[in-house]
């Protein structure tokens, strides 16, 4: 009884404190800043009229979404990345998109793009295939 | 009771414990939580500053790329500087393709102090090939983490204060305080042997324990309460039961008594206690007190009836028996003795044991007395028994005192007796009474034998005086038997040989003495030959009557006959009466005797009618005064009242003796024998007390002369003439009133005629008939009748051998 105890304390403090599939490797400072700067950059190089372009595949309209705030919360999803920043459409409401970043040669590539609701992500969230970052 | 107020005592170890368990893991659990705090904490700071430096960078990096040429100097330089409003961007600087800094912020400075901090490059588009260099650092990130810690640090000793104070506080009053209100009550408890309860308690488990504890108190409180009441009512009952009772311990030192005890001893308790049993209690005589003192000390079950002698204060001593109740207690062995006394039962045995062999009238010893003291001879040796004899007395003619006089009279003559016998002995002498009239006397140092004659003949001449009792002078003698302690083998056997020596005096005409001989044992022998020979007679009907004819002395006829009692022994032949009547009376035997006889005179008479009633005869039958009792002479009467003509017929001869029985209304019994028809003869007339003055008032119809009157009156000497007299002053006073004179044993014919000069009208006696069988005596009637039917003179018979 009290050996099957232990084991379920140490279990417990183990899957409490451990990243495993809920955490990553921790990023430094320098990786964190760069992929700020990659996000930044990639959305800076996306403005048309001060605002990234976005296809609703649902209306096929073209929605305009204007950046606010970026995020400090890195995901990563094996060994790409996920970022997200804030943005804001022309009626001034709020929506999130998110970043799906790759690592080419010691610089980042954003290589797909989703606003507002992110049915995969959360789908890899739950799976546990997508762990926080920082 | 009282209720304690909670003392600050002794929590604090408990408080250490406690403290010492929960600040570590307090600590344990503030600072890993801190911990914790601070690495979430400064993580998401850390990721929101990295996040604003990408940001500024990047932002930064696309502003420079919109300056046009010509201004790309100054406004790069501006747009760099923007940079450093974040506190986290150290500084920043545009290097072309070959490293040159063609802009910095702050200007002109650049990064010269900053070769330490992190750095990001961004390739620019404008100008072409140049990258934005932005150096940072997490200064601010670090300080605050600093102060975090110091805070931390600060808050965590403060915390750990307040919760340590907290803790104590809180301990202090939620366990503390209770639980030293219990240790108080406890201690209290224990020191005042009192249960204490605790006053307050709170509502939680403790209080349930202090409410436990309080419940477990009162019933402790009604326990001792109850001890208490019991151990008073035990005091009480050990120290007022009447009953001395007293506790020793191991080693049989008194420990304890009871207040009786020491009320019915004088002694004070602190002069016992402490004390040993052999202070008090002395052992029975021929006991060993250690012997029995280790007995009662080792004893582990209880004793009872240990004799002791109690000794009281002021001297006087008890005797007492002692019972013994081991109680064990713990390692203590104590012994409960209770003491029962028993100086009265021991006077009540000394008094029964000297009633036992003290007779009552005389004071003096009884025979188990005399038998005691004949034992001191035996224990003493053979010259003591040589120097003792021992002496057999029996007083002569008490008996005819004690009928006439009454037994009240005779005991003041047993008594007087006893008087001269005594003064007759020197002190050294044993004087007994052995029942009746017999006294014993044990004389010591006899010189000779024969000095036991001389103290014999001094007891026979004390006894010629009569004694005076009352206004009555009554004559008693003794005969004496003397034995010596020689001759017998043991205390019964020198007593019967005494008696047989006073037998023989007896037969010796009384008033002697007689010293034992051999031949005494074979007389005596006889009787008890005789009275088997009587009892076998009585089971076997060997009892006959003979009849003796008693004659009208005018007309010389047959007037009745007088039935005298016969023994047929197969191999004696035909016993004489008086062995026979001797015997009887000493033994008992007359009653079955004379029963036998009454119903054998009825059944003649009522058979031989036509002899006897029809001739106007009469049966003469001898009663025994030991048997006119009521129940014997009620059976008589109502027999005779069922055949009035056999009553009328029959006379029954009572001696003076049964006339003067004190025990018996004899006066009334006798009046209403004569109601029934039949008569009344007092028999062995002149050879008792009585006289003519008292016999009138008795209805006696017939007197008869003894014998002793009448033998020889024809002789010419002084006795013959003094009965002369006598016989004459008798008929004439008997004739006056009115009674009837039959003069027994006339032998003679001079008896005869004087015996008819004196006008006594009837006789009996050998002159005319010796006694005949019934049939030999029916048959003599018959003759007489046939010839007197012709001469009318009676048939003269020879005479034969007295048998009276």
């Amino acid at each position: 009884m009290k050996k099957h105890l232990a084991a379920c304390i140490i279990f417990a403090g183990l899957n409490l404190f451990q990243p495993a599939a809920a955490m990553a490797e921790p990023l430094s400072d320098a990786d964190m800043v760069a992929l700020q700067v990659a996000m930044q950059t990639h959305i800076d190089s996306a403005l048309v009229d001060g605002a990234v372009l976005s296809l609703d595949p649902a209306t096929g309209n073209v929605v305009s979404y204007y950046p606010t705030k970026a995020h400090p919360k890195i995901m990563t999803m094996g060994k790409h990345i996920i970022m997200c920043s804030d943005f804001v459409d022309v009626s001034g409401k709020p929506t999130m998109a998110n970043f799906y970043m790759a690592s080419d040669k010691g610089r980042y590539v954003v290589f797909n793009t989703t606003f507002g609701a992110d049915p995969a992500l959360e789908k890899m969230m739950k799976d546990g295939k997508v762990a926080m970052a920082n | 009771m009282p209720h304690q107020s909670p003392e600050k005592t002794g929590t604090t170890r408990l408080l250490t414990r406690f403290l010492r368990l929960l600040l570590p893991a307090f600590l344990f659990a503030s600072s890993l939580g801190l911990y914790v705090l601070g690495a979430f904490t400064f993580g998401d700071e850390r990721s929101a500053i990295v996040t604003r430096i990408g940001n500024l960078a990047a932002r930064t990096a696309a502003a420079v790329n919109k300056i046009s040429d010509h201004h790309q100097a100054s406004q790069t330089e501006s747009v760099l500087s923007l940079m450093l409003a974040d506190p986290a961007v150290a500084c920043g600087f545009i290097a072309d393709q070959s490293g040159k800094v063609i802009a910095a912020a702050p200007a002109r400075v650049g990064c010269a102090g900053s070769q330490h901090a992190a750095q990001v490059d961004i390739k620019l588009q404008n100008p072409v090939g140049a990258t934005l260099c932005v150096k940072y650092n997490l200064t601010e990130l670090e300080d605050r983490g600093k102060l975090f810690r110091i805070f931390t640090l600060i808050a965590l000793l403060g915390s750990l204060f307040v919760a340590a104070a907290a803790s104590w506080f809180s301990f202090r009053v939620t366990v503390g305080k209770p639980v030293n209100a219990l240790l108080t009550a406890i201690r209290t408890t224990n020191m005042l042997g009192k249960p204490t309860k605790v006053s307050e308690a709170p509502d939680d488990e403790l209080g349930s324990v202090i409410h436990a504890f309080n419940s477990m108190q009162d019933k402790l409180e009604s326990e001792a309460r109850r001890n208490a009441d019991a151990l008073r009512r035990l005091d009480y009952i050990y120290n007022e039961t009447p009953a001395l009772m007293f506790s020793i311990d191991a080693e049989g030192v008194i420990i304890h008594a009871s207040g009786h005890w020491l009320d019915e001893t004088g002694y004070r308790r602190e002069d016992i206690v402490g004390a040993p049993l052999g202070q008090f209690l002395s052992a029975a005589p021929g006991e060993d007190f250690d012997t029995i003192r280790r007995t009662i000390v080792e004893a582990t079950r209880p004793l009872r009836d240990i004799p002791f002698t109690l000794a009281r204060k002021n001297g006087e001593r008890m005797e007492v028996l002692m019972a013994v109740v081991p109680d064990i207690e713990a390692d203590q062995v104590a012994k409960l003795c209770v003491l029962s006394d028993i100086s009265g039962l021991k006077n009540a045995q000394v008094e029964l044991r000297r009633q036992a062999v003290t007779d009552h009238l005389t004071g003096l010893p009884n025979r188990q007395g005399l038998f005691e003291h004949l034992s001191t001879i035996k224990h003493a040796g053979p010259a003591e028994a040589e120097a003792s004899a021992l002496l057999f007395i029996d007083l002569d003619n008490f008996k005819t005192v004690n009928d006439t006089l009454g037994h009240a009279a005779g005991d003041q003559l047993l008594k007087a007796a006893a008087g001269r016998l005594r003064n007759c002995i020197s002190r050294k002498d044993c004087l007994a009474r052995l029942g009746g009239d017999e006294f014993a006397i044990v004389l010591h140092g006899l010189r000779q034998p024969d000095d036991a004659l001389l103290v014999a003949d001094r007891i026979i001449k004390a006894f010629v005086n009569p004694f005076r009792i009352g206004e009555a002078n009554a004559l008693v003698g003794s005969s004496i038997g003397i034995a010596h302690f020689s001759e017998g083998e043991n205390n019964d056997d020198i007593l019967r040989l005494a008696d047989l020596a006073m037998y023989q005096s007896k037969q010796s005409g009384k008033n002697c003495v007689s010293r034992y001989s051999n031949d005494m044992s074979a007389r005596v022998l006889s009787r008890d030959i005789m009275v088997r020979k009587i009892r076998d007679a009585l089971n076997e009907d060997r009892f006959v009557f003979h009849f003796q004819p008693i004659v009208d002395l005018e007309t010389m006829r047959p007037v009745g006959m007088e039935a005298l009692l016969r023994l047929n022994c197969p191999n004696d032949g035909l016993l004489a009466p008086y062995e026979i009547i001797k015997a009887a009376e000493e033994t008992g035997l007359i009653g079955r005797i004379t029963s036998w006889g009454v119903a054998e005179g009825l059944s003649v008479a009522r058979n031989q009618q036509s002899r006897i009633a029809d001739r106007s005869r009469y049966i003469s039958i001898n009663l025994s005064p030991k048997q006119i009792t009521a129940e014997f002479m009620s059976e008589l009467i109502a027999r005779l009242k069922g055949n009035p003509r056999v009553a009328r017929s029959m006379v029954f001869e009572i001696t003076e003796t049964a006339l003067f029985r004190q025990d018996e209304d004899v006066s009334g019994m006798l009046a209403d024998l004569r109601a029934t028809g039949a008569r009344i003869a007092l028999d062995d007339f002149g050879t008792g007390y009585s006289s003519l003055g008292h016999i009138h008032r008795f209805p006696v119809d017939i007197i008869k002369l003894d014998r002793s009157f009448v033998g020889g009156l024809g002789q010419d000497n002084e006795d013959a003439r003094r009965r002369r007299a006598l016989i004459k002053a008798t008929a004439a006073l008997a004739g006056e009133l009115g009674m009837a004179i039959i003069a027994e044993g006339i032998e003679d014919n001079e008896s005869l005629g004087v015996i008819r000069d004196f006008g006594i009208r009837y006789g009996q006696g050998y002159l005319f008939s010796t006694p005949m069988p019934a049939n030999v005596a029916l048959d003599w009637l018959d003759a007489f009748d046939r010839q007197a039917g012709q001469d009318g003179n009676v048939v003269q018979l020879a005479r034969s051998k007295p048998s009276k």
